[in-house]
């Protein structure tokens, strides 16, 4: 398995270089934007929300594209004349794209924390003050150290959650490939099987998060808690949100992984 | 020794049926000559041995059990085209198949190199295609596989590749193991086949030894070709 | 690169070739002839086939086989020399057989060879 990983990691070197130096350059001008000051905050602000987007994009692209082309072009051969099983060679390209999007993502986180001390220092207000009286309001409810574990939950559920839409299309791609083996347009069928697949994910989750009676409320009552039993209450709430949220994104992985892994290994032609 | 057997297999790809009813056994010590025009089903004969294409019907046995992603360790197929990612070059070629082949051969690969004028540190993109078809050649026999599968590999080579790929192959065959080449050079084969197996349109119409099939057809394997596909 | 004929065994032909070799001097009584493998990359044949050409070879006398050694030349000077002869009354058949479609006597056939430059 590290051997797999090994080889897609050097199949994207160049890629991956790319990438880091544009997240760098990004970065650098967020900074500069901020230094401006004045209207230019602007930039800063939508800059970092492209480079949240484009890494969760660029990860996803990643996976999915090479994946499709392994089959497509004749340098996939080299890898399916190993004698390595679909779990392998499935479990490698998802692995490999759920760490691609772990380290992007948190490549961000470190730099939105860079973004946001630079901010202070530099004076400002706006933004700054409302991240810390966020962050006041996550103390008193969640304590110091359960406001950690809120944090890493949600991070952890975002990139579950990014994690099951690559895996989604990895087993999209190899669907359309068992279906439609000859037809060029089997890329077109993984998209409509990726696009119907996410649109299911979503209703079941929408339909479970409704039944254990979640609602929507959640986030609006953030700022209006006063006492305690409210805190408990948000606490239970955001609790139960990321565990109904993980387990499926889990779900969804998992199937996926041997939905894709049985398939390579019995109907595909390689 | 029976290395390998198709029973009645078959593949199709939606109606056209590629690989029909094909039954045949490869035994050690045999040079195999698997031939036909383009579209016979060459290919996907031997995808289907190497394991990568799935029958539609029929069995493969390889090494007397079901053929499975494990049977791959034995056969060593070598695809028409070329299959390595852009980004290598020879060296990181040779690093993935000792990575990933327990029976890849390095001082057998390093000899092949040297007769094939190739060296290490060229970049998988500034090959001619007579290099590249010498390097897969070069790969594919330094395994010591029970099982070589060679598609079409003298396919747009010089003369002078065409020795140097010839002598791998010969070199390569043993007691102990089958090479199986698909080719439509039949005049440069002929010599060195102890078998042959005629395909067309996905149906081996001839199975038998080369020398025999001289006897019995009273004409040249390179005749009986063209007779065959006329 | 090696022209066979196809209505001879491949395995009569190379060892005609080797008979010829022989009888040229090229291989001389007692020399190490390739292994089999390399008689095969040689020839372009059949390895199956380069080990029958030894086994016939071996049959006619013209070269024996040391375990472990290799294949040699056989050192009977007298098998070698009659193979030349063979040789010699082939290409004289062919040539006096020639030279008599021409019309040509063996006097006059004769007079041509001494006069013929060597």
């Amino acid at each position: 398995m590290l051997k797999l990983l090994k080889y897609e990691l050097k199949k994207r070197k160049s890629t991956l270089i790319v990438g880091a130096i544009a997240l760098a350059v990004a970065e650098g001008l967020v900074l500069y934007f901020l230094n401006r000051q004045g209207d230019y905050v602007i930039f800063s602000i939508i800059l970092m929300f492209l480079m949240a987007f484009g890494v969760i994009l660029l990860a996803f692209l990643d996976v999915a594209v090479q994946y499709y082309n392994d089959f497509k072009k004749s340098q996939g051969t080299l890898l399916f004349l190993t004698p390595n099983s679909g779990y392998k060679i499935v479990g490698s390209k998802m692995i490999f794209g759920a760490l691609e999007l772990l380290v992007g993502l948190g490549i961000v986180v470190i730099f939105a924390w860079i973004t946001n001390t630079v901010a202070i220092n530099l004076g400002y207000s706006g933004v700054t003050r409302q991240i810390r009286e966020f962050k006041e309001v996550m103390a008193l409810v969640f304590g110091d150290t359960g406001m950690w574990f809120a944090v890493v939950g949600f991070f952890l559920l975002v990139f579950l959650q990014y994690t099951a839409s690559q895996s989604v299309a990895v087993s999209s791609i190899t669907l359309g490939r068992t279906m439609l083996s000859r037809n060029s347009y089997n890329w077109l069928w993984a998209v409509l099987i990726f696009i119907g697949v996410n649109i299911g994910i979503q209703t079941i989750n929408s339909l479970i998060l409704v039944g254990i009676g979640m609602g929507d409320g959640l986030f609006n009552s953030t700022y209006t808690i006063t006492n305690a039993s409210e805190a408990a209450e948000m606490v239970s709430q955001v609790t139960k949100y990321l565990i109904v949220g993980g387990v499926q994104y889990i779900f969804w992985i998992v199937t996926s992984f041997f939905v894709s892994s049985t398939l390579l290994n019995k109907k595909v032609d390689l | 020794m029976e290395l390998v057997k198709t029973i009645d297999l078959e593949k199709s790809f939606g109606t056209v049926k590629a690989v029909n009813q094909v039954s045949v056994s490869l035994e050690s010590g045999k040079i195999y000559g698997l031939l036909g025009p383009n579209g016979s089903g060459k290919t996907t004969l031997m995808r289907l041995v190497a394991g990568l294409f799935c029958p539609t019907k029929g069995d493969i046995d390889v090494l007397s059990k079901k053929i499975t992603v494990e049977s791959r360790k034995s056969i060593a197929y070598m695809p028409t085209e070329s299959f390595f990612y852009d980004y290598m070059r020879i060296k990181d070629v040779e690093k993935f198949f000792i990575d990933f082949f327990d029976d890849f051969d390095k001082e057998k690969f390093d000899e092949l190199l040297k007769k094939m004028s190739l060296e290490k540190s060229m970049k998988i993109t500034s090959l001619s295609s007579g290099m590249n078809a010498k390097l897969r050649v070069a790969l594919t026999m330094a395994r010591k596989a029970k099982v070589y599968l060679l598609d079409e590999p003298l396919n747009g080579i010089d003369l002078v590749a065409r020795d140097a790929i010839m002598s791998a192959i010969i070199g390569g065959a043993s007691e102990e193991n089958a090479v199986v080449i698909s080719s439509h050079l039949i005049d440069v084969m002929e010599n060195v086949l102890d078998d042959v197996i005629f395909i067309k349109q996905g149906k081996v119409v001839i199975n038998e030894n080369a020398e025999e099939a001289r006897a019995k057809y009273k004409k040249s394997i390179v005749d009986l070709y063209k007779e065959v596909y006329a | 690169m090696n022209e066979f004929n196809s209505g001879i065994p491949i395995y009569i032909q190379v060892i005609n070739k080797l008979k010829k070799e022989m009888a040229l001097s090229k291989i001389k009584p007692g020399d190490k002839l390739p292994s089999s493998r390399d008689l095969a990359i040689e020839y372009s044949i059949n390895p199956n086939t380069a080990s029958r050409v030894y086994r016939e070879m071996e049959l006619l006398g013209l070269c024996y086989t040391k375990r472990g050694l290799g294949t040699f030349v056989t050192e009977d000077e007298i098998m070698v020399n009659s193979i030349k002869e063979n040789m010699a009354k082939e290409y004289t058949k062919g040539y006096v057989s020639s030279m008599g479609s021409l019309g040509y006597k063996k006097i006059e056939m004769i007079k041509l060879i001494e006069s013929e430059e060597n």
